[in-house]
């Protein structure tokens, strides 16, 4: 999954070079993106009702006390560690919060931010919050070894309810799936709601 | 780009996950979400590759997204680690 998406944003980026070099045209695709994302979040609320309507609201419940932890853990590492990366590239205060906010959810976050901040802070949040997802990914089961269950889910943030659930699921069991699944919800519900803030939008 | 549009189709989603009952409903919303997040990250590679500023940057832009990413992973993956100890800890000695 993570190669595929990897590949579509390198042969988009490519086609989107070439037109730029034969042209000079600056291509609105814009009108696209906004309503594809829309689409995309009404199948992942069916997805999350089926998954209500199939196991009911309890074992949510339950499930999301094993996954207060790592809420609490994604949401003060992730900007700590925002700001250490920030201080490193010389990347200003709020915008390095505003792209670490993004907790790996890629398209809102850098949607947002391209609409706040400009395309260049657009795209350090994209590149970042895709590299997030694909190097968490990658250290998932690792971590899951050596019992870090918890850490697991949160080095993943908010793709682990859907891109890295199979991965959870395969290392850490059912019950990792289900904690994952409810802190990638409550993380993605943060996402539109502290970026903006963070960056000082209101 | 406002939060509430954002909201209101996820919470769309989730009422017609709860009552429509269609035997291809989650079939269908799987390969939405398949397809749709490819063809989202097609169009921002299109984007990127389309504006100068960006390509022009293209060594600024990697490295701050390289060190954020590293660095992001790394806080969160302490931070858990640090509370999930901390708290068994003190439910140890709790039930001293």
């Amino acid at each position: 999954m993570s190669i595929v998406i990897c590949l579509c944003l390198l042969a988009g980026a490519a086609i989107g070079f070439g037109l730029l070099i034969l042209g000079d045209l600056t291509l609105q695709v814009n009108f696209l993106i906004q309503p594809l994302l829309y689409l995309l979040l009404l199948a992942v609320g069916v997805d999350l009702g089926l998954s209500i309507r199939e196991h009911g609201w309890k074992s949510l419940l339950s499930a999301a006390k094993g996954a207060l932890t790592s809420m609490v853990g994604t949401i003060t590492g992730s900007l700590i560690g925002g700001l250490a990366a920030g201080a490193l590239t010389g990347l200003a205060l709020r915008p390095s919060l505003a792209v670490a906010a993004g907790f790996g959810w890629y398209t809102l976050s850098s949607i947002t931010l391209a609409g706040l901040g400009g395309p260049l802070l657009g795209a350090v949040a994209f590149l970042s919050n895709v590299l997030r997802e694909s190097l968490s990914i990658l250290l998932v089961s690792g971590l899951c070894r050596r019992g870090l269950k918890a850490s697991a889910v949160s080095a993943v943030g908010a793709p682990s309810m859907d891109v890295a659930l199979p991965m959870l699921s395969q290392s850490g069991g059912p019950q990792l799936a289900a904690a994952g699944f409810v802190h990638g919800l409550v993380i993605s519900l943060l996402v539109p709601v502290l970026v903006p803030l963070l960056y000082g939008a209101g | 780009m406002t939060i509430l549009p954002l909201l209101a189709f996820l919470a769309t989603g989730v009422v017609l996950g709860l009552l429509w009952r269609h035997p291809r409903l989650k079939a269908v919303a799987g390969f939405l979400q398949k397809f749709g997040v490819f063809l989202l990250v097609f169009c921002m590679g299109l984007s990127l590759g389309t504006q100068r500023d960006i390509v022009d940057n293209l060594a600024t832009v990697g490295w701050q997204a390289l060190v954020m990413a590293v660095f992001v992973v790394l806080g969160s993956v302490l931070c858990t680690w640090g509370i999930h100890a901390l708290t068994r800890a003190m439910g140890r000695r709790k039930t001293r």
